[in-house]
């Protein structure tokens, strides 16, 4: 053998433990993606198999709104829409001043500031739920009740305020994130055609961000549909459709506030306990649907658009 | 020495009249400027006189200051973070600070085109679009202008039919001349090219400069490049910056001779410049 060939063997020999290792690599993060999927499988189809008492048992009024588990009545709407109204309300507040602080933030601030102000907001959103929830009830339940002279602040507005607030720098340092991913020099090429900073923004940023900006919303969504502990505090659990409907001073329940209540209370196996997972398993399916709907987004390409 | 939103904080030449008839002689009038980034400074008080028309070369070696010269032109730098300068550039015979408060207008009447072509993710014919925005225009008197600024830019032949095509569909050579296409349209008296042939192969490149040729033939082209061969083919103006000074100036018959200076000879012959 010569001493290239010698030198080539060595090399290959070398080669050999680094190309086991990226096998090795490779194979756990397959395993860790495989056993993910598994898991919510598997909670998915737990869920699915603990709510078929209450799908299969007959007379139980599931699609309506009257919620006594003494007399077999289990409707899931009055939760749901206080769900989707609670959501809808923290999304009115939180979107517009979430997107108009992160085009301040990215569009006129220095790197030095947005880095400061992103470190606050990241903090902010790491701060645990509960915490939120005992300031709502402890002010904004209060001052709520003051600004529209009701006896009680314990309502869906409460909330919804309250959840804009916990979401909004999720959506804020995310959006944040969208419109500064977009390159400087888009805003420099358009500034150099002499357009003006607010029509850099509308129609060169804003276009390429937006996908990225949907991404964050549907994200935060996700989040203040899940949240349990806040919302209970603040909502007034009552188990009736506001009257009227789209009232957000009246009492109301989430589906995640029905659930922190009533699961210590249902008996393992009951129809009752089965409802509340059925419930969850919708709560789940819309939260999954929310997910990969903004990994559908936060990842798609500004030219995809 | 101002700060990064242009304002000054020191003003290094008096409002003469004087002042005021020779930069009316020439399309730039850069005097006793020095160019920062934080507390380094890129260039060190330079002044220099770029004709109304003709192509003027900005050549040295990288990291002179050759770009941050040609971006305070239209002020774009102000856009770079702890950027700052000191001195007076008149641009059209109006200081770019007193003479611009609005400087989208000042930006108008230069056009600017930048090392990497950037298109925007839209139509080509959009993107044309995106420099008349501000002008009462009918459909038809945009259309017009814009293809003349596309056969200005030696690009109207290959795109005619797919106008409504993505930009992004071109290829880099045909996106920087649409680049530049997209500077054309708003008539420009000066246009600046930063290293516009950098990142695009030696075909398109050689398009690019007749097209620079072309246009150094009715305004002021102000070309940054470091390949001497280019600036060699189509300067009529060579300016020689190093380390963030002037080495010499003149006319490319003088720069590319025997009685150029020794820091400019040894840097055309050998491409180095030991500053």
């Amino acid at each position: 053998m010569s001493a290239t060939s010698a030198l080539k063997a060595k090399a290959l020999l070398k080669a050999k433990p680094a190309s086991k290792r990226r096998d090795a690599t490779k194979a756990y993060c397959q395993g860790s993606a495989v056993l993910s999927i598994v898991i919510v499988s598997v909670i998915l189809l737990t869920l699915l198999i603990q709510s078929l008492p209450v799908l299969m048992s007959g007379d139980n009024g599931l699609i309506g709104t009257q919620w006594n588990p003494d007399e077999g009545q289990f409707g899931i709407i009055a939760p749901l829409f206080g769900s989707v109204f609670v959501m809808i309300i923290a999304t009115v507040i939180a979107f517009p001043i979430g997107l108009l602080t992160a085009i301040y933030i990215s569009e006129t601030r220095s790197s030095k500031l947005r880095r400061l102000i992103k470190s606050i907001l990241e903090l902010l959103a790491g701060i645990p739920s509960i915490v939120y929830g005992l300031i709502g009830v402890a002010y904004l339940n209060i001052w709520v009740a003051d600004l529209f002279d009701l006896q009680s602040g314990r309502i869906i507005l409460t909330a919804g305020i309250l959840l804009g607030i916990m979401i909004l720098p999720t959506f804020l340092t995310l959006t944040e994130d969208a419109l500064s991913a977009v390159p400087q020099r888009y805003r420099e090429n358009a500034k150099s055609l002499g357009m003006y900073r607010h029509e850099v923004f509308k129609d060169i940023i804003f276009p390429q961000a937006k996908v990225g900006i949907a991404g964050a919303g549907l994200l935060a969504l996700g989040r203040a549909l899940g949240e349990t502990m806040a919302v209970m505090l603040v909502i007034g659990s009552l188990d009736r459709l506001p009257s009227p409907l789209f009232n957000p001073l009246s009492s109301g329940q989430t589906i995640t506030s029905k659930l922190g209540r009533e699961v210590g209370e249902s008996a393992f196996g009951s129809v009752h306990f089965s409802a509340l997972v059925f419930m969850s398993f919708i709560l789940v399916s819309i939260t999954i649907a929310l997910t990969i709907l903004s990994h559908y987004f936060l990842t798609r390409k500004p030219s995809d658009v | 020495m101002s700060d990064m939103h242009g304002k000054p904080q020191l003003a290094l030449v008096e409002n003469s009249a004087s002042a005021e008839a020779a930069a009316q002689a020439s399309a730039v009038q850069i005097r006793n400027f020095s160019a920062y980034y934080g507390k380094n400074c890129i260039i060190s008080d330079v002044s220099l006189d770029l004709p109304e028309k003709g192509v003027t070369c900005l050549l040295g070696p990288s990291g002179t200051g050759k770009s941050t010269l040609l971006r305070w032109i239209n002020r774009i730098n102000e856009e770079t973070e702890n950027a700052s300068f000191s001195g007076n550039i008149n641009v059209l015979g109006l200081d770019v600070l007193e003479g611009y408060p609005d400087v989208t207008e000042l930006r108008r009447r230069t056009g600017m085109v930048f090392q990497q072509p950037c298109v925007f993710p839209c139509s080509i014919y959009d993107n044309m679009l995106m420099g008349l925005r501000n002008r009462k225009l009918s459909k038809s008197e945009a259309r017009a202008i814009i293809e003349q600024s596309l056969k200005s830019a030696a690009i109207w032949d290959e795109i005619a039919h797919r106008l409504e095509d993505p930009a992004t569909s071109l290829s880099l050579g045909q996106q920087q001349r649409l680049c530049i296409a997209r500077a054309l349209v708003l008539k420009p008296s000066i246009l600046l090219l930063d290293e516009p042939t950098a990142s695009i192969d030696p075909v398109s490149s050689r398009a690019i400069e007749d097209l620079v040729i072309s246009l150094g033939e009715d305004i002021a082209v102000v070309m940054v490049t470091h390949n001497i061969a280019q600036t060699k083919r189509i300067s009529d103006h060579v300016i020689f910056l190093c380390d963030g000074k002037i080495v010499e100036q003149g006319t490319r018959k003088h720069m590319f001779s025997m009685r150029s200076c020794e820091k400019t000879r040894t840097y055309i012959t050998e491409e180095f410049c030991d500053c």
